[in-house]
């Protein structure tokens, strides 16, 4: 945003719009090659994971150092906690795509906290959708290897329901399962990320403009306590974004293990 | 003030192009299919067994050195056992040293007694011996004397005497004697 927000005219302009909303969430391109940086964020939050896995991992000692015992119970917690905690039997063959998801994300939301970086990718609607997605083909790939045809009729209809009600559920299921619920999967972690992303760059652009921004000089003296002011609310949102960038990593991680869980076990 | 609220509607109203926001970019899409394939394939591939095998040795590990554990105080219990057995064998040994040194003593002791009454009845006989030879010795002395004597008095009263007296009053003498 700050990045945006350099290149308008503030003496002439009184609202100051970039020519593409979207601008407001890229990052540049990388260089002068035409992949853009968040691109290269998006293949960094595939990296870092695989190197601390391999970090943590390579040894295999019986006695873990301190790199080993953080992706330990990283992988013991979706494992336990998610995969066979949630799922249940037959969790463990989900486990790898729901370790995958939750250091993916993690990794992509975090990026929102780091320094020089703060941006998360997961704030662009790309991953989200595409993780979404994922989950939603393998609920239904599930649910229909568990049940065959029978799924779509039992999770329209589920059993119980009066004849009369038929329709009305079934229109209702139809829309908040088989069309609602990846959206909502997507836009869960995309909102979350888009607003703190906001938020964090109104607070310390705020910050920024009040203190720094040339042009305005002559107000400086006055205006730098209301800088100060929003940028330490701007320090306090970053400590509390910190929270939902793991927060949501968790709760997309474990919605993806109920919606598997629902279709591999129907009759809970 | 009309005029910066005429403007702002104005842009708000074109920025409507926000919902873009919600619409992926293939590039980034891309980015993040071969991204999350990477991350998957080393999870399923490489992280997970090298985890499980970890956790696999981690566990073998830890039976092995419960078991060793086990052992150790199994031995211990044992060598525990061994030195309590050895301890009371000890007692019950130096009761017996204890025992047999008082039984000594006791021998030793009966022995002393035994000798010393034996040596105190030898002395005692001894002196009774040398009592008695004494006093036969003075018996015999006085005897003797007493024959001297009597052989003297005899003597002066024979010399005063008839034959047949002197004779009747030695064979009386020396039956009274008897």
């Amino acid at each position: 945003m700050i990045t945006a927000a350099e290149t308008c005219d503030f003496i002439n302009n009184v609202v100051c719009k970039p020519e593409n909303v979207n601008s407001l969430f890229e990052f540049g391109n990388f260089g002068s090659s035409d992949i853009s940086r968040t691109e290269i964020l998006i293949l960094l939050a595939a990296i870092i994971p695989v190197v601390l896995m391999f970090f943590g991992l390579r040894k295999k000692s019986v006695i873990p150092g301190r790199l080993q015992s953080v992706v330990e119970s990283i992988f013991t917690f979706v494992k336990d906690e998610i995969a066979l905690g949630v799922i249940g039997r037959g969790g463990e063959k989900f486990t790898p795509y729901l370790i995958s998801v939750f250091m993916f994300i993690l990794v992509g939301n975090l990026f929102e906290v780091t320094p020089l970086i703060n941006f998360p990718v997961t704030s662009r609607m790309a991953l989200p959708l595409f993780l979404s997605l994922v989950t939603y083909v393998i609920f239904l790939f599930v649910g229909i290897k568990t049940e065959g045809i029978k799924y779509f009729t039992n999770l329209l209809w589920p059993p119980g329901v009066p004849v009369a009600l038929k329709p009305l559920v079934g229109a209702i299921e139809l829309v908040s399962v088989l069309l609602v619920r990846p959206f909502s999967l997507a836009v869960r972690l995309f909102a979350n990320l888009v607003a703190g992303h906001v938020m964090l760059s109104l607070l310390l652009a705020s910050a920024y403009f009040f203190v720094v921004q040339p042009g305005v000089g002559e107000y400086i003296v006055s205006k730098a306590p209301v800088g100060l002011a929003w940028f330490t609310l701007g320090l306090a949102i970053y400590g509390f974004e910190l929270i939902v960038s793991i927060l949501q990593a968790y709760i997309f991680t474990l919605l993806s293990a109920v919606y598997i869980q629902t279709s591999l076990h129907p009759e809970h | 003030m009309m005029f910066y609220l005429d403007t702002f509607l104005a842009e708000a109203e074109e920025s409507s192009s926000g919902v873009d926001l919600l619409l992926p970019a293939t590039s980034e899409l891309v980015a993040g299919v071969v991204a999350f394939a990477v991350v998957f394939f080393f999870v399923w591939k490489w992280a997970l067994p090298a985890m499980n095998e970890t956790l696999d040795k981690r566990s073998a590990e830890i039976e092995g050195q419960i078991k060793e554990a086990e052992s150790t105080k199994s031995e211990a219990e044992k060598s525990k056992q061994e030195y309590d057995a050895l301890v009371s064998n000890a007692d019950a040994e130096v009761q017996k040293i204890i025992d047999e040194g008082k039984q000594a003593a006791e021998k030793l002791k009966e022995d002393v007694l035994t000798e010393a009454r034996a040596e105190a009845e030898a002395i005692v006989e001894k002196a009774k011996s040398d009592s008695d030879a004494e006093k036969e010795r003075v018996s015999t002395e006085l005897k003797s004397e007493v024959a001297d004597l009597s052989l003297e008095i005899s003597q002066k009263v024979a010399s005063s005497m008839s034959k047949t007296d002197q004779k009747k009053l030695i064979e009386k003498f020396i039956k009274e004697l008897n």
